[in-house]
């Protein structure tokens, strides 16, 4: 599903990544962990296509990022850690959007909004504009941007910051959900208990460079993952 | 602390005179001399255009000993000037600035807060009524004012601009009252500015025919301005060396900024804090929703966000509702105006005949206003990520920027052209091609506006008036295309005796359609690719 070669991206003499190799495969839940400015959010851009990188490539379902990103970005959604949107528009014309540009048609966008505004609850607030979310409202937001349009793969950056504990866990069912349907969802997180019970194969990344990465058991072992963590950030 | 949140605000007004908005380096000494020097020609050019005016209108005031109304008119257009020049300005730095709950969170005094966004919001106000003022002051001692009236003259400046901004402080302080309640507040704001700016310009066509009546009047003036104009007739008295008037319009001016910086530090936080538009909550109804093309998705989404800010439809789309009322003005003077080339047409037909150049010149004025699709870049802003990590191309996305500053800047054009042809009674040979050289150079405002936006972009703006009307693309669009228009008005005087009015039109189509299709390449292409870069 996900294939990063050797990816390495350079900041002015900085390298924030350097030769990272992951790969996902249809079905998992795949949590990226590391401390601040380790490289998490630079990874998750390069796979978006929002940021180019130096060396190496990424492949979406056998897709280059750099040779047909469009093509990519079809099959994928983005959320990032921070929800800015577009305060001028309501809810649901931002929804309306992103839907008219990934070609949802009509009816089927009505009823995949009314369920995953149901789910998180902000349904009636979807003629409200953006300007007046609270962050969390706005992370939801986003989350149902990325889930009606029907992804194969799901990049998302600290996604439960600003959720609160039902949308919370309304979104850990739905993440399971997505990848048990064949899907795949790459992930970065602080929340080390929710990567436990929740990820399938887990990354640590430190200073740009993956020091572990494998199945949750492979990684932690006997340990927790807490800290197994800590004892690669000693 | 005071002096700390003023270099915060310093650095964030003239940002782009020392920092690369497309890099976040530093600029180079040679960049930030280019950048000053650039600013200090466009003072220059507005400076001389007001020394020119005071020359004249001066000479004859002061030699018949009315110097107070010289410096009441001079005084009241660097007001008027001053304040509805920054008014918006003081509205977004003050009360929409994006640190506002940034700094509030810290243990900074609201006061202090407030105090440092208003002598910013001075400063800014120094540039708008200082570039009438000092002309005046500097005219009336060339016109025999004595070294006094001089020195006195250019103290009061500074309180002048206290002056003005504690009147823009109020009035911003108003339309952000007014922001909290209003739903919809961008075209209620529009409409309220537009009426604003409506009698403003009344006044300012009719300022040869005013000051002329004023000259006439004169003295018998004085009692209307000593009651009704009373802050200005002091100001004008102390620019004329009179202590009284020096003292009592200083008196004034620091009681007036005193009051309301703190009636505004009062209700600072309330306002800032409290959350924009309509508290009741509106229900969600579910309607059905139309799939769009993913062109019409971005076309739609721009349209969205100009009608959204008042700011940006003020600064930027100003000309379309000047477009609009100059149709509406040539209709209801259309006999006159045939009366007038008729005349013409006796008197001195040369006029007549380069008619279709001054309209097009006039065009150009005009459309140049309406420079839409140069801020929309950087108004990407933060928010840049959605669109790039989107299956559209950055092409597609500018083209789409593109496209609304085409349309709308069309249909008005149209509006006004179709009328003024028929109005003006142009040949059907000049309509067509004034009109196709009007919109081929709409087309080429267009690309050269975001040509100016990908080369200067600044997405880390804290108001959006930044990137609308304080970035030097704006201010290159504006004054570039105000040149053109000369440019093609002037330059047909040179070349009228041997060159038919059509093919001179017919030349600058050519050049238009030739630079808005080089610059279409570079969109484009280059251009696309450094889109794609922006964070």
């Amino acid at each position: 599903m996900l294939r990063i070669e050797h990816l390495t991206k350079i900041y002015g003499e900085k390298k924030a990544v350097d030769d990272l190799t992951i790969r996902i495969a249809p079905g998992e839940i795949y949590g990226f962990i590391g401390h601040n400015g380790a490289g998490k959010t630079t990874t998750l851009k390069s796979c978006v296509g929002i940021l180019r990188f130096e060396q190496g490539d990424i492949f979406i379902n056998g897709i280059s990022i750099k040779s047909d990103p469009l093509g990519c970005k079809r099959q994928i959604a983005y959320i990032p850690d921070n929800p800015d949107i577009y305060d001028y528009m309501t809810g649901i014309q931002y929804l309306n959007f992103i839907a008219d540009i990934f070609g949802v048609p009509a009816d089927v966008r009505k009823e995949r909004i009314h369920r995953y505004a149901e789910t998180f609850g902000i349904l009636k607030n979807l003629d409200q504009g953006i300007v007046e979310y609270s962050h969390g409202m706005k992370q939801k937001l986003v989350l149902i941007s990325a889930w009606i349009h029907e992804p194969k793969l799901i990049l998302m950056d600290e996604p439960f910051v600003g959720l609160d504990p039902k949308a919370a866990y309304q979104m850990k069912e739905m993440m399971r959900e997505f990848c048990d349907r064949g899907n795949a969802i790459f992930f970065s997180t602080h929340v080390l208990e929710v990567a436990e019970k929740l990820c399938d194969k887990v990354a640590i990344i430190k200073d740009g460079r993956l020091v572990k990465s494998g199945t949750m058991e492979e990684v932690r072992g006997d340990a927790s993952l807490e800290d197994v963590f800590l004892e690669l950030e000693a | 602390m005071l002096n700390v949140l003023v270099k915060k605000q310093f650095r964030e007004i003239f940002r782009s005179y020392f920092v690369n908005p497309r890099t976040g380096k530093m600029r180079s000494k040679g960049g930030v001399a280019g950048m000053i020097v650039a600013f200090v020609c466009v003072m220059a050019f507005l400076a001389g255009y007001f020394v020119f005016n005071f020359m004249t209108i001066g000479a004859g005031l002061i030699a018949s000993g009315r110097s107070w109304l010289y410096f009441c008119l001079a005084g009241f257009i660097a007001i008027v000037l001053g304040v509805f020049g920054s008014v918006f300005n003081t509205y977004s730095t003050l009360y929409i600035a994006k640190d506002n709950e940034l700094l509030l969170a810290l243990p900074i005094p609201p006061h202090r807060i407030l105090l440092s966004r208003l002598v910013a919001v001075a400063v800014l106000g120094l540039l708008y009524s200082g570039i009438v003022w000092l002309p005046a002051v500097i005219c009336y001692y060339v016109l025999g004012g004595g070294e006094p009236a001089l020195v006195m003259g250019l103290v009061l400046m500074v309180f002048v601009t206290l002056f003005v901004s504690a009147l823009t402080a109020i009035l911003g302080w108003v339309v952000a009252a007014l922001s909290v309640r209003l739903k919809g507040k961008s075209f209620i704001t529009v409409i309220i500015a537009l009426g604003a700016f409506g009698i403003y310009y009344f006044f300012i066509l009719r300022a040869g025919n005013l000051i002329s009546a004023l000259m006439e009047s004169g003295d018998s003036l004085k009692p209307g301005f000593m009651s009704w104009g009373y802050v200005i007739y002091q100001l004008a008295l102390g620019s004329t060396g009179d202590w009284l008037g020096f003292g009592i319009f200083i008196a004034i001016t620091l009681a007036l900024f005193a009051v309301t910086t703190f009636v505004l530090a009062r209700t600072f936080i309330r306002i800032v804090t409290t959350k924009h538009g309509n508290s009741k909550e509106v229900v969600y109804r579910e309607r059905e929703a139309k799939l769009r093309s993913p062109r019409i998705a971005l076309l739609m989404r721009e349209l969205k966000r100009f009608t959204s800010s008042a700011t940006y439809m003020l600064n930027a789309g100003f000309g379309l509702v000047m477009e609009v009322a100059v149709a509406v003005l040539a209709i209801i003077f259309s006999g006159k105006i045939r009366e007038v080339i008729a005349g013409f047409r006796v008197e001195n037909p040369v006029v007549v005949a380069i008619l279709p150049v001054i309209l097009l010149a006039g065009f150009i004025f005009l459309s140049v206003m309406n420079y839409i699709s140069t801020p929309s870049v950087s108004l990407e802003g933060d928010r840049i990520w959605v669109v790039q990590s989107l299956p559209v191309t950055a092409k597609d996305v500018l083209l789409a920027k593109h496209h609304l500053h085409v349309f709308l800047n069309c249909a008005a054009a149209a509006i006004l052209g179709i009328t003024l042809v028929i109005v003006l009674e142009l040949g059907l040979l000049e309509s067509v091609l004034v009109l196709a050289t009007v919109f081929v150079f709409i087309e080429f405002t267009g690309m050269f506006g975001l040509f100016l936006g990908l080369k200067n972009p600044n997405l880390h703006w804290t108001t959006e008036a930044q990137p609308i009307k304080q970035s030097m693309s704006a201010i290159i669009m504006l004054l570039g295309g105000m040149l053109l228009a000369a440019a093609v008005g002037g330059l047909i005087f040179l070349v009228v005796l041997f060159l038919d009015v059509r093919v001179y039109i017919a030349i600058w189509l050519v050049i238009f359609a030739v630079l808005f299709l080089l610059l279409y390449r570079w969109v484009t292409t280059k251009g696309a690719l450094i889109f794609e870069d922006l964070s």
